[in-house]
């Protein structure tokens, strides 16, 4: 004799979107150049000492609304994750980007990356991993432009300076 | 307790007959139980990759149907509580019915006792996520 039974439609594989999200690899673009961050394509190389980070935006793909958060992890040259940051759960109606942004300073020479995730009510929607830059000593060029540039002047200077008239 | 035999008698009379019970008792000899009783509760859900990593572990049905991909693998606890005035015996069986119907992961214990007001959880086998739809996770204990 049965005495209780029960189903739950738990589990959707390969269905419509409902609960979808994704990085907006666009949104990322211009923001982090708008921050000034860096150039997602072209990593910037900075002092040892400065601030590296990155600024991740998730979208909304789904039809309804869901709670969506963000985590970011920045690993050093070594691959330590040396910052662990995630954004509040946030309800987001669909078309709408999420926004969760992190930095660190970078004391070690080498590159460092970021792993982002970004996380629906169908847990892991998606994930984006990369270079955020390059810490290292910057040096400088030596100057041969000003010392052509003062070269010229000199020499120009030396012809037009004043003759003395021999006696 | 032994009960006496009752014993009655009848006096007849001018057209009237008066029937007089000079014992009577009665005896609590059968206690009938209330039918056995409980209720099915969602435990929680695992998913695996291919790879066997755990990414995910849900302990509420409040995110139902949850979005996982193609060839990731998964394993659900369903529990029995047991809602009798006495301990349960009985066969809880879990299982999930894939979006043809067709029984997967199938698993079934028999518990001998379950105490009143307490709960027993059984588990699927890890299922490979084969096909695509809705995937349902049943469950059923018998007596």
């Amino acid at each position: 004799m049965i005495i209780a039974e029960k189903s739950w439609d738990a589990i959707m594989v390969g269905g419509p979107p409902e609960g979808g999200g994704e990085f907006h690899d666009e949104m990322m673009r211009f923001w982090n150049q708008a921050a000034g961050l860096f150039d997602l394509s072209s990593p910037p190389t900075v002092k040892l000492g400065s601030e590296l980070g990155v600024a991740l935006y998730g979208e909304n793909t789904g039809l309804i609304n869901q709670t969506m958060y963000i985590t970011i992890r920045l690993k050093d040259p070594q691959g330590l994750v040396v910052k662990t940051y995630s954004t509040t759960p946030r309800i987001c109606s669909p078309g709408s980007y999420l926004f969760g942004g992190s930095l660190t300073v970078c004391d070690i020479i080498g590159d460092w990356t970021a792993q982002g995730e970004l996380y629906g009510e169908g847990g892991l929607l998606d994930t984006w991993q990369g270079k955020i830059g390059t810490a290292g000593e910057v040096k400088k060029a030596f100057p041969w432009k000003w010392v052509g540039i003062g070269g010229v002047v000199l020499g120009g200077l030396i012809l037009l300076a004043p003759k003395e008239k021999k006696a | 307790m032994r009960g006496k035999a009752s014993n009655s008698g009848m006096i007849a009379g001018e057209g009237a007959v008066i029937s007089l019970a000079l014992d009577e008792q009665t005896w609590s000899a059968i206690e009938a139980i209330s039918a056995a009783n409980g209720h099915l509760e969602f435990w929680r859900l695992i998913e695996k990759d291919s790879s066997g990593n755990i990414l995910n572990i849900w302990q509420t049905e409040a995110f139902f149907p949850v979005n996982i991909p193609l060839g990731h693998m998964v394993q659900a606890e369903v529990d029995i509580v047991n809602d009798s005035s006495y301990d349960l015996a009985g066969t809880l069986t879990v299982e999930f019915l894939d979006p043809d119907g067709s029984s997967r992961g199938k698993r079934s214990f028999t518990y001998s006792a379950i105490l009143l007001g307490t709960q027993r959880g059984v588990t699927t086998s890890y299922t490979t996520l084969d096909k695509g739809g809705t995937w349902a996770i049943h469950a059923k204990f018998e007596v």
